[in-house]
């Protein structure tokens, strides 16, 4: 927690992108049809109600039904489905 | 997303105990995977690159999974199909080649405009400049054959040349001729082109040398163009008028009561084809005295439309024997008198007329005769150099 802070202060004094400073997931969602996470590790799990995806410090679980994951790559994860929640776990 | 149509891409279903261990290997390896879809708690289907797929099976074999591969799509596993049709390439191949060849040489020519001049004459002045079917375009500069058309044809006062691909459409404005220019430096007089008796003189310049009621010979003068005037001297002038006479004509047709007609004896049918102007018969020479012979062009055509420079030529050949029979005078001299007519109005010009027509029929030597005496009223007068008072 100390790390992130220094990482978080030192971010705001240089105006750096805080994701690309820390290496932060970062996660952009459409409605609730798409999800996309770029700087995540990998998966933990996967099935079409419950995909979770290991990102640096936590776990993003996506809730939802029928998902699917249209792209996976090293970089990206592109969700697609009806998604009712993403709950980050520490 | 994106879409491999060329490349390639595979449809795999990948089983095994630890699915996300797989899936995060190849997140390791950076191979990328599209439309993961779980299908039971140990396996999944998934679309991945054709470039993918072999290490896809080396992640498969470290991770204890299985793959299977469902389904290949995009053009290059399209074209892979013909791997082994060499012939169905090759014919493929041969076709697009021969279309690209044909292409650089003409297949048609439409010659549009002609009123009095014939088409074939103006495709047969084209030939010479090039310009017919199965000519090499690139050959053919639209320019030069314009100005040579208008050159060698002076019934023409415009064509345009548009080559459209293989497709020539020649487009020509035919020259309408003026009327003739009178020199009016020049002297000239009317002199008479027949024998005859003046009825009407109308002169419009040049001194009168014959009055009305005059008979006149062929090559008197009628009207001078030099002439004397007193107290002005000598007048010079391009005479013009038009001097009527009574003329008078006897002549006779002569016709044979024998002629030959022809007697058939054997139809034959026989083709050709001519492909991009050159003809290839099929059939062997035949004697061809005595041959009527019906020659029918029939165009390929594809969907009603002349595409191909080919056409297709039928020729219904008849083999006759001339044989000599009697005519009925009755018809002869109809024919005769028909003819006779024809002539002497040809002779008389538009504005003159007949007066007075006598024909009589006789035998003479098996033939028929018929004589024509006519009495017409005509135009006599005709432009000739001035040859001084």
């Amino acid at each position: 927690v100390k790390k992130i802070n220094i990482i978080k202060k030192f971010s705001d004094i240089l105006q750096l992108p805080y994701d690309v400073v820390g290496g932060l997931p970062k996660i952009s969602l459409y409605g609730n049809c798409e999800l996309y996470i770029e700087n995540h590790k990998g998966i933990v799990a996967f099935s079409e109600n419950l995909i979770m995806i290991k990102a640096k410090k936590t776990i993003i679980e996506i809730c939802g039904n029928e998902m699917k994951i249209s792209k996976l790559s090293k970089s990206s994860i592109y969700v697609k489905g009806d998604i009712y929640g993403v709950v980050y776990q520490f | 997303m994106r879409h491999k149509t060329f490349d390639g891409k595979i449809k795999v279903r990948i089983s095994g105990a630890d699915i996300n261990r797989f899936l995060n290997r190849c997140i390791a390896e950076g191979v990328s995977l599209y439309d993961i879809i779980e299908i039971d708690s140990m396996s999944i289907e998934c679309n991945i690159d054709r470039k993918s797929y072999r290490n896809l099976l080396k992640i498969a074999k470290k991770t204890f999974c299985e793959i299977k591969k469902l389904e290949q799509t995009g053009i290059i596993y399209i074209l892979m199909q013909f791997k082994y049709r060499y012939m169905l390439v090759i014919s493929v191949v041969l076709c697009a080649v021969a279309i690209f060849i044909s292409t650089s040489y003409m297949w048609k020519i439409e010659v549009v405009g002609c009123k009095s001049i014939s088409q074939e004459k103006i495709l047969g002045e084209l030939y010479k400049c090039g310009v017919r079917i199965g000519a090499y375009i690139p050959n053919i500069n639209p320019v030069w054959v314009k100005n040579e058309m208008l050159l060698n044809m002076d019934e023409l006062s415009w064509i345009a040349v548009n080559i459209k691909g293989s497709y020539a459409e020649i487009l020509v404005e035919e020259r309408v001729k003026g009327p003739d220019i009178i020199e009016e430096n020049e002297v000239a007089d009317l002199v008479a082109s027949k024998d005859g008796l003046i009825t009407k003189m109308n002169i419009v310049s040049g001194n009168a040398d014959v009055k009305e009621g005059e008979t006149v010979i062929k090559g008197q003068r009628l009207v001078s163009g030099e002439y004397e005037i007193e107290g002005l001297g000598i007048k010079k002038s391009f005479s013009q008028g038009k001097v009527y006479a009574r003329t008078w004509y006897n002549t006779q047709f002569v016709n044979s009561k024998t002629c030959y007609l022809k007697d058939y004896t054997k139809t034959s049918v026989r083709y050709a084809v001519l492909l991009a102007g050159l003809r290839i018969n099929l059939y062997n020479d035949v004697n061809e005295i005595y041959i009527d012979k019906e020659v029918n062009y029939i165009p390929i055509k594809i969907f009603g439309m002349e595409l191909l420079p080919i056409t297709i030529i039928k020729e219904t050949c008849v083999d006759c024997i001339l044989y000599p029979t009697q005519m009925d005078e009755i018809s002869i001299e109809a024919e005769l008198i028909k003819l006779s007519k024809e002539r002497l109005l040809s002779m008389i010009g538009s504005d003159g007329e007949v007066n007075y027509l006598n024909i009589s029929k006789e035998n003479k030597n098996g033939a028929v005769c018929i004589n024509v005496e006519a009495e017409c009223v005509e135009q006599i007068a005709k432009t000739v150099e001035n040859k001084g008072i």
